[in-house]
């Protein structure tokens, strides 16, 4: 059974036109999205996990969990071996445990693993850079995709959504097909974390380059300067409003013009009123949202009174939107209110000769402060380990975001080589959010992407369509917000769907049914179970896949349509709805 | 996916409100008689619903005044009397308006100043201004607190609530089960049948079994979540899919035939929902969300935003109260709104977040054809900041004289947190 690569993924000829002049362009304009590496050799054979057999014989379904998210198929006081730990980290750390990674870690070790996930950027396949490339926004800056993209063609079509529609192409594509895993996943914590919607207003042009620029570039960088990147650009300061807030302008100005249009009912007077009314004055909505949700936490060490000073200290933070010129943050001192200001118990003075700084001070003071510390190592500790985080362990993180000065890999890898990860109340116990679950779906199943329309489909009827969380807040990882009766049924349609290949444009290769043995349902079902479900499963799946095998071989059908059959199952099965 | 205040609670706090539910629910079926009983359906509107120019104060020169490109202009509005119009496109409405069907609160809203629509939204449907520990929704925690208990051998009614949407409005999110709804149910069925082995589901079970397995999770004894889950989507799916097949409907059916509907997933939510209580399996809470009313740009007059989501709305619910024949009496719909819109309109045609908004009652055995609340004018001197419509009812106090009146619920003490409700400060069903 070949283990296919992403070539094979992407490969079928038919589907990809592979365009051998554009790939050194597309890899030089790509090189953020597509990071240079050589792939190490993959793995030719089926590597059939060693665990399947010993999983089914320990499986203890119906054993009453201590904490309802405990994986029920093993016990959950008995530590993870060293299966269970490699298979553990890549549940966490990859969007879906595929032969290939396992081979990987085996080869070089978990830590070894992670070390060269965090230090080394891997180079993407030939096939999935060729793929990008096709996506022509995705290297533009935001100037030339508003010149490019804000207008109908000549056929008055509209062109205003293509670069969002190729940026969320090109975040699904990376992470199905992305040698970066771990970066991949980090992304998308920060995507969620410094959230913006790109169905507000010119968000929509402006998030291809935030993606690019805050979160491929600083994910493994600083948590400082991602603040700084995020603070400064044009997708926050407008889906934030921040760009708007200014210096309040003078009352009896404001009055006089909205007099003036009341009397006159003049259009230019309106117009004069209507810009001015938007010097309403300071807009508090990103200096709220900056420490509620990105630095410090709701309600954690700051007041009201916070809000508005720090809201004083960034008026001015702007974006420069005409398209003429470069669009990007902007600092004007026109809109600037200058001022000593009380934040977070300190005093910090006006700045005359450089007020831009007033902001950035509000921004050292947040980084390196203890609410932040500890917030952002019990976001990532709630992500990467368990949705109640154990307290000691999130402060031994936020040491080390401390001490490193907000280093993220740092960070992170306090958190990947504390025993604490391996804990085994915590194997298993993450229940998948719809874009993890969609991820690992396609990562698990070899799938071609022809193209993503069924994917988006998906993701919007499982409500996390990407880049339109609703709310600043971005979408929550925690199973709660998940788990209600009823949202299992778009998972098990898109299940499947996509084994039957009704998810459109997306199909399963060939390959993946090579090594199955005609007239051997069982050995059909040992296969794809060990390769989707590689943590093994309950004996009540197990017999459950067997009851509707036996009674779906009673139609005799080919061989491949049962493993499709057998494939949709497994992706809805109560296993795979976790990490 | 909206629970922010997962953020905010470090604790869970107790959505459970405990009190003796026997008498509750004998007083709530007697109303109705036998086998039947209220409804309530919530519906939700975000993003901030505008009041003024839903329900009009059209004799108010104030209100041409600080509307000059939004106010609708006199001759054009529907008069309800001297003082209240509702818009042209309310026109379906102004017939249970006036067969006392339908009636509105104005100026309510929460007491707690934020213009942040989250923030607002979270408080109203966790009935907790101000309050960001509480997770459980108000209307989760009505069914928390009158859950049937299986053990004494209650009838468990089936379908008790459903939220018709993919993902749950936060009203309905908590400790109680809560079904959600998938707009399209089209090719359901043989995916349920399929994963029925692997979630438990079972078809011949007995339903109290299947509902007491569910509940015990909730009281942290037993089983998977994940399990759980996936049996309660098979269940209250198959169960649902049933219903809209039409059985149990036809002997209900009675008075009226199935009304045509308009087009669009909100008249589509209230088709099934109608099918729903006329099969009189037990449902009690219904809601959902009907989203775009935050209309800063383009609010509009006779035409507009506002028009075309009134419009789409009032004609989903006359059909949806015609369609329930005589269950409508037993049938309580309630609409609201995170807050009102800034009384003035902006430079853009539209208005901005404001405080003070409507509230929207239909059904039941409401004393409609009424515009409840209290109207303080839109001189700058009364309005809330110089600029909204001021809050003069609580939500808290709408919302519990519902539960009251219409559900025979008296919250109990804690049911709204850090807040006693006023009951009857309105007389809606007097």
């Amino acid at each position: 059974m070949s283990i296919g690569s992403v070539k094979d993924l992407l490969g079928k000829g038919s589907v990809m036109r592979v365009c051998v002049s554009s790939g050194a362009i597309a890899c030089s304009l790509l090189c953020v999205f597509a990071v240079a590496q050589l792939s190490p050799a993959r793995g030719q054979e089926s590597e059939a996990p060693a665990g399947d057999q010993e999983s089914v014989e320990t499986s203890n379904y119906g054993r009453e969990a201590r904490e309802g998210t405990v994986a029920l198929w093993r016990d959950p006081d008995k530590p993870l071996d060293a299966r269970e730990r490699i298979h553990h980290a890549l549940s966490r750390l990859t969007f879906g445990v595929t032969d290939e990674a396992i081979y990987e870690v085996e080869r070089l070790g978990i830590d070894g693993w992670i070390s060269t996930q965090l230090e080394a950027e891997g180079e993407e396949s030939a096939a999935l850079v060729d793929r990008l490339s096709k996506l022509k926004s995705l290297p533009l800056s935001t100037q030339e995709i508003v010149q490019q993209y804000n207008k109908r063609d000549g056929n008055d079509r509209d062109l205003r959504n293509i670069p969002r529609n190729e940026l969320k192409d090109a975040v699904v594509l990376l992470a199905v097909y992305g040698n970066n895993q771990l970066k991949e996943v980090l992304c998308d914590f920060w995507r969620n974390h410094f959230s913006v919607d790109v169905s507000k207003g010119n968000v929509r042009f402006y998030a291809t380059e935030y993606e690019r620029d805050v979160f491929r570039v600083e994910a493994l960088g600083t948590f400082q300067r991602m603040l700084n990147k995020q603070a400064r650009h044009p997708a926050m300061l407008v889906y934030l409003d921040n760009y708007i807030s200014r210096a309040p302008p003078p009352t009896d100005v404001l009055k006089a013009a909205q007099r003036a249009f009341l009397e006159t009912r003049d259009y230019a007077a309106m117009m004069d009123a209507v810009d001015i009314a938007r010097m309403k004055g300071i807009n508090e909505n990103y200096a709220r949202e900056l420490m509620e949700l990105h630095t410090l936490g709701v309600d954690n060490h700051y007041t009201q009174e916070d809000v508005v000073a720090v809201a004083y200290a960034l008026t001015g933070w702007t974006v420069q939107q005409n398209a003429e010129k470069p669009i990007t943050f902007q600092f004007r001192p026109d809109m600037h209110a200058s001022g000593m200001r009380l934040i977070l118990k300190k005093r910090l003075p006006p700045i005359p000769r450089n007020p831009e700084m007033e902001g950035q001070l509000v921004l050292n003071l947040l980084v390196s402060h203890e609410g932040t510390a500890k917030f952002i190592a019990y976001k990532l500790c709630r992500h990467l380990v368990a949705d109640n985080p154990p307290q000691e362990l999130v402060e031994r993180v936020a040491e080390v975001y401390k001490k490193s000065k907000s280093d993220l890999p740092s960070t992170y890898k306090a958190i990947f080589m504390d025993e604490e990860f391996y804990n085994p109340k915590h194997y298993q116990s993450k229940f998948k959010r719809p874009f993890e679950y969609v991820i690992s779906a396609l990562r698990v199943t070899n799938a071609q992407i022809e193209s993503t329309g069924g994917i988006h489909k998906a993701l919007n009827l499982m409500s996390e369509p990407l880049y339109q969380c609703e709310d600043p807040t971005g979408y929550y990882d925690q199973a709660d917000a998940w788990r209600d009766p009823g949202t299992m049924a778009p998972r098990w349609l898109f299940a499947r769907n996509l084994g039957m290949e009704q998810v459109r444009g997306v199909r399963i290769p060939d390959s993946y049914w090579e090594g199955l043995k005609p007239n051997n349902p069982l050995q059909w079902k040992e296969v794809l179970t060990s390769r989707i479900l590689p943590g093994g499963c309950t004996e009540k799946t197990s017999d459950a896949l067997d009851a509707v095998i036996a009674k779906y071989a009673r139609f005799s059908p080919k061989p491949e349509q049962l493993g499709r059959f057998i494939v949709g199952i497994l992706l809805g099965s109560p296993e795979f709805q976790r990490q | 996916m909206k629970r922010r205040s997962f953020l905010k609670a470090t604790a869970l706090t107790s959505g459970a409100v405990c009190l003796n539910v026997a008498g509750f629910r004998a007083a709530a079926r007697a109303q109705f008689g036998p086998g039947s009983n209220p409804v309530l359906v919530v519906i939700f509107l975000r993003g901030g619903q505008d009041q003024l120019n839903t329900v009009i104060p059209y004799n108010d020169k104030n209100y041409y005044a600080i509307r000059p490109s939004c106010a609708i202009e006199k001759e054009k509005v529907i008069p309800l009397d001297d003082q209240w119009a509702f818009h042209p496109a309310f026109a379906p409405m102004k017939e249970w308006y006036d067969k006392g069907k339908m009636a509105a609160i104005i100026n309510t809203g929460s007491p707690h100043s934020t213009r942040s629509h989250f923030d607002a939204q979270d408080f109203m449907e966790f009935a907790a201004p101000g309050n960001r520990t509480v997770r459980d929704g108000w209307l989760n925690r009505y069914l928390t607190a009158t859950m049937p208990d299986a053990n004494k051998g209650y009838g468990l009614p089936e379908l008790r609530t459903l939220g018709m949407q993919e993902l749950l409005p936060r009203s309905l999110r908590g400790g109680y089960p809560v079904l959600a709804v998938p707009n399209n149910l089209d090719g359901l069925q043989e995916t349920l049948d399929l994963f029925e082995g692997f979630y438990g589901g079972d078809k011949k079970k007995d339903l109290a079994d299947v509902l007491k397995k569910s509940t015990n999770v909730r009281s942290g004894v037993a089983a998977d979540p994940v399990m759980t889950s996936g049996r309660e989507t098979i269940y209250g799916l198959r169960r649902l899919q049933q219903l809209l097949e039409g059985e149990g409907v036809e002997e209900g059916l009675g008075d009226t035939a199935f009304q045509e509907y308009p087009g669009g997933h909100f008249a589509s939510r209230l088709q099934k929902l109608a099918r729903v209580i006329r099969a009189d399996v037990g449902l009690e809470i219904a809601a959902t969300d009907v989203g775009g009313w935050d209309h800063h740009v383009g609010l509009g007059s006779v035409d507009g935003a506002l028009q075309r989501m009134l419009t789409f709305m009032s004609e989903g619910l006359s059909a949806f109260m015609t369609d329930l024949g005589k269950d409508l009496d037993r049938t309580m719909v309630l609409m609201c709104t995170e807050f009102g819109r800034n009384a003035e309109e902006n430079g853009n045609a539209g208005s901005d977040h404001g405080h003070g908004g409507a509230m929207w009652l239909l059904g039941g055995k409401l004393n409609g054809g009424k515009i409840y609340g209290k109207w303080t004018g839109l001189q700058k001197s009364v309005l809330y900041q110089k600029r909204d419509m001021p809050v003069t009812t609580d939500f808290r106090d709408a919302f519990a004289e519902v539960l009251q009146g219409h559900m025979k619920f008296e919250a109990p003490d804690g049911f709204f947190p850090d807040y006693q409700a006023k009951l009857d400060s309105l007389g809606l069903f007097g």
